[in-house]
């Protein structure tokens, strides 16, 4: 893979922390069309992780050696913090709740390949982020997934609807906070018909 | 099968003791002799749901060989079969179209449900979008545990259900949607 | 003659929709596509999936490390064994865990075994998509072979349960290892056999070359990976340019195709097979002596972090990735499946193929249900 700070310094707003690419929420659209521009990522994953409680401070971040060259731009876009638990003020700030998204690219320009990943802190009581399915088509059903089972939306989309519950589904079950609907344990027709045949 | 519909010329149900005996004993003689015929050719209709699907597949395959007993006409239309092996998980999803596609076979048919999550939800039965059992859907004749059984364990099953056509055990069944 | 009846007599056509699916034989499973259609030409297909969504993300928020590698297996049935490898792989990141060279070993055997089992299955179901029932019987004939192999090394036909955290399960039974050399050498001829009879096949070839034609760049763009990436003439391949387990010790080539159509994604794997089956034997030889697994305690509780691992299964990358709070149930656990991906290809590529061609290129994608639902 191409060095992650080399990729870092193309992309605004990025800064690598743990392995990571972390970009605020804002910038997202912004990132994803470096990272186009940059040529030769194929997207394979888009995940996310509810935390409630706020994200937990990252250990191995605390050691990262030295200042990513695009980690400037974002301790500028730092103090402005429009998105809670945003990375950069993690340390400091009390944790906020919030949903991690994160973007996984292999790069197919290198021979060895190896995963990038793009990490996005986003808002628990506002989950919007821009959808990127134009840029990137793969995008189209990961990003109807994870609306599907979290609940983030992505805006600008043409469709948007559930990919794997069915269409009248309440709730998003991934979150933490989904309580799934009670079901009756045996409701079962041919137990009424054995009880009716005397057996059982 | 009611013969007195027929126009064989049976009294009707009810009327005398000896007629009652007689429209008895021929409509019991002519069901069995079909049920023996049924039992022999059961056609399942091709129903997969999940990784139970690849082990039906197998048994219908070279080695294990379901057409044996005559079983092997996997039948892509529901119209055409009269058993329904439950292959697999039912989800809250499938679950109405597995009913749509029951209520699409002709009397007479039967279910077989196959493996732990066709039995009772298997491994799944506690998750938000799997019904925990097909039994919840359609009345369900035998049941094949496992997880997911062996081809021997599903060829088992429909013998059972030959077993229990000719023992007259599926004649009368109260639930019929 | 078609022009002749619709020009001169005006018999216009109506375009309507066609629900393929999800009770249908053609899709291997509970896969639905709505597709409109004009005739026997498809206008566009729209994927409908989510039939066997069993929410087994949640599952595993709510059982331990140790009881959720069973539930891997059950996502991509067809290749049951390779799918806890990837699970074990994040957990051993997570934990720090250095696996057994003999484990390792065995892993790789096991696992391209497995490869070599569900290529076999989507080849048998291409051919019977056209009808074609003997190729199918001897295809599965040779999977059964292979099955009694799994069996043998876990209890399992189908769902193989070797893989464990740390290693694998158990060590290999007497006397399998001249089995595995029989039964790869009876696979083998029986995929000649096979090869002869379908590849050259004016029926066959005549559905499937150049139909639904794939470039490069589109599969990257779509996120395609596995042997459906490597037909469009891509080499990438985990095992070879990520290497994990013993794979870099193994001399093999990378199979790939040029055209990106049908007949490729279908060749492709029949040449994986005959690759899978060098990499056994070469495994078997290097086969060390020594422990199968890795000291793990049973109530294992990794430090709070998170892990991502990718392997080259059977239809593509499978990820994991595995978040823990330190205590004995994960916190979060996501699956990237390679099939949920490779069927975003499809309402792209659709339009204007026929009905026949359609079902070709789905069964040629290699898709499997549970692995798209999860």
């Amino acid at each position: 893979m191409r060095d992650i700070t080399i990729i870092a310094a193309a992309i605004p707003a990025a800064e690598v922390k743990d392995g990571l690419l972390v970009v605020p929420a804002k910038e997202i659209e912004g990132a994803l069309d470096g990272l186009k521009r940059l040529g030769g990522f194929m997207l394979f994953d888009i995940s996310a992780v509810d935390r409630p409680t706020g994200s937990p401070a990252p250990q191995p971040a605390a050691s990262t050696p030295g200042a990513a060259p695009g980690a400037l731009a974002a301790a500028a876009s730092a103090p402005a913090s429009a998105v809670p638990g945003a990375a950069p003020a993690q340390s400091s700030a009390p944790a906020q709740p919030c949903f991690e998204l994160s973007y996984r690219f292999m790069d197919m320009r290198e021979k060895a390949k190896d995963v990038l990943t793009l990490r996005v802190i986003i808002d628990r009581d506002h989950p919007v982020v821009p959808s990127v399915a134009r840029l990137w088509p793969a995008a189209d059903v990961l990003e109807r997934e994870v609306w599907d089972l979290m609940g983030i939306e992505f805006s600008g989309r043409l469709k948007q609807e559930r990919i794997l519950l069915k269409s009248d589904f309440v709730g998003h079950p991934l979150r933490k906070d989904f309580v799934a609907p009670k079901r009756e344990r045996f409701p079962s027709p041919s137990w009424d018909r054995k009880a009716a045949e005397g057996g059982l | 099968m009611e013969l007195t519909d027929t126009g064989v010329g049976l009294p009707a149900h009810g009327q005398s003791e000896p007629s009652t005996l007689i429209k008895g004993k021929v409509h019991d003689g002519i069901e069995s002799i079909l049920d023996f015929c049924r039992g022999n050719s059961l056609w399942p209709v091709t129903f997969g749901l999940a990784c139970c699907a690849i082990e039906m597949m197998t048994a219908g395959s070279a080695r294990y060989d379901l057409s044996r007993f005559g079983f092997e006409v996997f039948r892509p239309s529901p119209r055409q079969a009269d058993l329904m092996i439950v292959a697999g998980t039912v989800t809250d999803k499938m679950a109405p179209l597995l009913k749509t596609i029951y209520d699409q076979m002709p009397e007479p048919k039967y279910v077989l449900a196959m493996g732990g999550c066709a039995v009772c939800g298997g491994p799944f039965a506690d998750s938000y979008s799997v019904v925990q059992g097909v039994d919840t859907i359609v009345p369900v004749d035998v049941y094949v545990p496992g997880c997911p059984p062996r081809p021997e364990a599903l060829i088992d099953g429909i013998l059972k259900v030959r077993a229990m056509l000719r023992d007259r055990k599926l004649k009368e069944r109260p639930f019929n949607a | 003659m078609s022009d002749f009846i619709t020009e001169a007599d005006g018999l216009e056509t109506q375009e309507f929709i066609l629900n393929l699916g999800p009770q249908h034989p053609s899709t291997h499973g509970v896969y639905r596509a709505r597709l409109i259609m004009d005739g026997e030409t498809v206008i566009s297909a729209e994927n409908k999936v989510g039939y066997l969504h069993r929410g087994i993300e949640k599952l595993a928020e709510g059982i331990t490390y140790a009881q959720f590698t069973p539930y891997t297996t059950r996502f991509d049935y067809v290749a049951g064994a390779l799918q806890p490898w990837a699970w074990c792989l994040a957990l051993e990141k997570l934990g720090n865990i250095v696996v057994p060279e003999r484990a390792e070993y065995l892993r790789v055997i096991v696992g391209e075994l497995q490869r070599i089992a569900s290529h076999l299955v989507m080849l048998g179901s291409i051919v019977l998509d056209f009808s074609a029932i003997t190729p199918w019987t001897y295809v599965f004939n040779a999977r059964e072979d292979i099955s009694d192999l799994l069996e043998a090394v876990s209890g399992s036909r189908l769902l193989v349960n070797y893989f464990v955290n740390g290693g694998v399960n158990a060590d290999l039974p007497e006397g399998w290892i001249p089995k595995v050399e029989k039964a790869l050498d009876s696979m083998l001829k029986r995929l000649d056999d096979f090869d002869r009879m379908v590849s050259g096949n004016e029926i066959f070839v005549g559905r499937t070359k150049g139909i639904a034609v794939v470039s490069a760049e589109e599969a990257i763009e779509y996120g395609i990976t596995g042997a459906s990436l490597r037909a469009s003439g891509l080499t990438f391949d985990l095992r070879k340019d990520s290497p994990y387990s013993i794979y870099d010790r193994l001399d093999f080539e990378v199979q790939s195709m040029p055209a990106g159509d049908s007949f490729d994604r279908y060749y492709v794997r029949l040449l994986e097979i005959r690759e899978s089956a060098k990499m056994v034997r070469q495994a078997l030889k290097q086969l060390p002596a020594g422990d199968i697994r890795a000291k793990v305690a049973k109530v294992w509780r990794p430090a709070p972090g998170e892990a991502y691992a990718a392997i080259e299964a059977a239809r593509g990358i499978m990820g994991y990735q595995v978040v823990s709070d330190g205590t004995v149930k994960p916190y979060r656990v996501h699956m990237r499946s390679p099939s949920f991906c490779n069927i975003g290809i499809i309402p792209a590529k659709a339009p204007g193929l026929t009905l026949q061609d359609f079902i070709a290129f789905i069964a040629s994608l290699d898709f499997v249900l549970g692995d798209i639902d999860r």
